[in-house]
């Protein structure tokens, strides 16, 4: 398979997606993408340490190689049914860009990650606007991998502001 | 009197006869009797006594008459002719004075008249006497007249009073003659006429009596007669009754020897179906024993099967185990080779060749895993397999266990039809015995039907001779055999009847025999074909 990258910075908030290599996960038998720049790591599930009196989309903390990060279920915050974690269900940990432009490292329960895959521009597609779970402020786009349909997400618009600060606070604390 | 016995009413009449008879003849006997007595009185007393009296007094004259003839006689030899005379006369007096006496030994009257005549006699033969010696002694006249003279006014009254006392016998006796006599012929009349009324009264009597006892005698002869004809009547009806009763009898036995016959053949089947039965349910104990056994065998060598499964399982599992962890590294290797590509997109043109790295090591792991997949698929499919295997095989002994429990409850129900055909052999025999039974139950019942038909031609044969008999006494009674008649024709009409339903009896009797032993040869062979307990062994 030959990779065709196109490289480009993604910067600023823009809802609209841009060919680039995509990490493709499933979430409630869903696939979404992320752009693989904002992703840092993808570990298996590991035992989250929960803290008491946070929103239930934060399931908790993890220690990454001695650093603290929040750990959130994507299917709690975006109201999917939540089923059973399987062997095959992951944490990715993406860096979003706080509403104070600093860098926040947050833990993503998906049920699996597929692929990093290359989308080019053709594929892409604007985001229909029909009834889902999803606010479609996340949603950048719909691309079409392998005949599958896949929803681009902008993980920067996922949480909202105040969502943020308490990521931030619990990362600080 | 209604209710005496002919005997006693005979009785009554003759012997009213015979008393009225009797009461007659002593009667009779008793004023013969009196006439007798009389009659002998007279004839033997009274007469005699006249008699004598008679020739008392004659010879009493005559002897006055001699003595006077005497006393007026001279001559010596006349004298002594008549004291001869005299003396005769006076011997014969006394003889008939003693014959008087004794013919009047027992009648005092008469023994009074004698003392009295003898002692007048007396008297007078003294003075008798002494007149004659006087006369004797005359030889004169004057002493002849002297004598004549004394005997006149001295014998002549003795004399007289002699005969004067004769006289009065002899009216005395003659009064008593007459009054036998009349007494007599009084007692004759009486006689005659009471006899006369007696017999009168005695045949009126005796008619009478007669007269009743024949009428009573006939009477009831004719009511008995009556009843005897009506019972006779009656009697032959019954035995016609009863011929046509015993007819339908043994129409009826003819019918049961039939029905017999039936059921005979009938338990011959049965019989034979028993056998039959016997031996199913025999060969049915050997095929559940033998199945039992297969069953028995087929789970032991299930047992062996599933222990082989369960090591198979065991195997599986480990392999699946070690697949898993094949499947577990093939994930991490993906998910490092995700990171590798991650960091090499964010490594840009520097991470290219990185990213191609990562991509085939990414292919690898995805290929492992692929392949750890399948195999986890494959070794699934084999745990499934097994599982079901086990499954079945676990069904398969559930199945033979139910096979070798129902081979057992075959063999237990084999076992009570075995019995129950031993028992059901029996009671075909009993029946057998009950219907052979019956068959001659029937028999007899065929025969007694025959003879109840006999009895009946009998009975009306005697009803018959009743009716004659009843003929002779009514002819006895009335001369006539008029009510016998018609008694008579219908008996006779009863009679054929009676003959021809004795005759179908027969007929019907003879069709039991023929049937009855068909049915003794069919018990026969029903006792050859039952089962019998060495079967059930």
């Amino acid at each position: 398979m030959t990779t065709n990258s196109i490289k480009e910075k993604i910067v600023g908030d823009k809802t609209q997606a841009t060919a680039a290599k995509y990490l493709t996960f499933i979430l409630a038998g869903e696939s979404y993408g992320i752009p693989v720049l904002k992703v840092r790591e993808i570990i298996k599930q590991v035992p989250v340490t929960a803290i008491a009196q946070l929103p239930p989309y934060i399931k908790g903390v993890l220690n990454l190689r001695g650093r603290i990060i929040p750990v959130l279920d994507m299917r709690i915050k975006f109201n999917m049914e939540v089923s059973k974690d399987t062997n095959h269900t992951c944490i990715i940990v993406v860096q979003v860009l706080s509403v104070s432009r600093k860098t926040i490292l947050l833990g993503l329960v998906v049920d699996a990650v597929e692929e990093v895959s290359s989308i080019v521009a053709s594929d892409i597609e604007d985001t229909p606007d029909f009834g889902t779970t999803l606010d479609t402020s996340y949603l950048v786009g719909m691309a079409k991998i392998k005949g599958k349909v896949v929803s681009l997400l902008n993980i920067d618009h996922c949480l909202g502001a105040a969502d943020l600060e308490a990521v931030e606070r619990t990362a600080e604390a | 009197m209604k209710n005496w016995t002919i005997g006693k009413r005979i009785a009554f009449g003759f012997g009213v006869v015979v008393v009225i008879l009797i009461c007659l003849s002593a009667f009779n006997f008793v004023k013969l009797l009196a006439i007798q007595t009389r009659f002998e009185r007279v004839a033997e007393k009274s007469v005699p006594r006249s008699g004598i009296i008679d020739n008392i007094r004659y010879n009493t004259v005559d002897v006055l008459l001699c003595t006077y003839k005497v006393i007026g006689n001279t001559d010596r030899n006349d004298m002594d002719v008549l004291n001869v005379r005299i003396k005769a006369n006076l011997e014969a007096n006394g003889k008939f004075i003693e014959a008087y006496k004794q013919l009047s030994l027992n009648e005092p009257l008469k023994m009074e008249a004698y003392e009295k005549i003898s002692e007048i006699r007396g008297r007078y033969l003294k003075k008798l006497e002494e007149v004659n010696a006087e006369g004797r002694q005359a030889t004169n006249a004057e002493q002849s007249a002297r004598v004549f003279l004394k005997a006149k006014n001295e014998l002549d009254p003795i004399s007289m009073e002699l005969v004067g006392s004769l006289e009065k016998m002899d009216n005395d006796e003659t009064k008593d003659v007459t009054n036998d006599s009349a007494a007599a012929f009084a007692v004759i009349h009486s006689c005659v006429r009471i006899v006369l009324a007696g017999a009168l009264i005695a045949t009126l009597l005796g008619i009478g009596i007669a007269f009743m006892i024949t009428r009573r005698v006939n009477h009831s002869l004719q009511q008995i007669s009556t009843s005897i004809s009506d019972s006779s009547m009656q009697v032959s009806a019954a035995s016609g009754q009863v011929a046509s009763s015993s007819q339908s009898l043994a129409e009826g036995a003819s019918e049961q020897a039939a029905s017999i016959e039936e059921t005979s053949s009938s338990l011959e089947e049965m019989s034979s179906m028993t056998r039959k039965n016997a031996e199913s349910s025999e060969k049915t104990k050997s095929l559940a024993r033998e199945t039992s056994n297969a069953a028995n065998k087929a789970v032991g060598d299930m047992k062996v099967m599933s222990d082989a499964m369960n090591k198979i399982k065991v195997s599986s599992d480990e392999v699946a185990k070690i697949i898993k962890t094949i499947d577990e590294i093939a994930f991490q290797t993906n998910i490092l080779a995700l990171n590798a590509a991650v960091e090499a997109a964010r490594a840009g043109d520097a991470g290219m060749g990185f990213a191609v790295v990562a991509d085939e090591v990414r292919n690898l792991a995805q290929r492992s895993a692929l392949a750890a997949k399948e195999t986890a698929e494959k070794i699934e499919g084999a745990i499934s397999h097994t599982a079901e295997g086990v499954e079945l095989s676990g069904k398969v002994a559930i199945a033979l266990n139910e096979i070798v429990t129902k081979a057992k409850k075959m063999d237990d129900l084999a076992a009570e039809v075995a019995s129950a055909s031993h028992e059901q052999a029996q009671g075909v025999e009993q029946v057998n015995m009950a219907v052979s039974q019956m068959d001659k139950v029937t028999q007899s019942t065929a025969s007694n039907a025959e003879e109840s038909a006999a009895a009946a031609e009998e009975l009306n044969a005697q009803a018959q001779m009743l009716q004659d008999a009843v003929k002779q006494l009514l002819e006895m009674v009335d001369g006539a055999a008029r009510n016998g008649n018609a008694a008579f024709v219908s008996s006779k009409v009863i009679g054929t009847a009676v003959r021809k339903d004795n005759k179908s009896v027969k007929v019907e009797l003879d069709r039991v025999k023929v049937k009855s032993s068909k049915v003794k040869a069919l018990t026969k062979e029903d006792k050859k074909q039952l089962p019998m307990e060495a079967d059930f062994a």
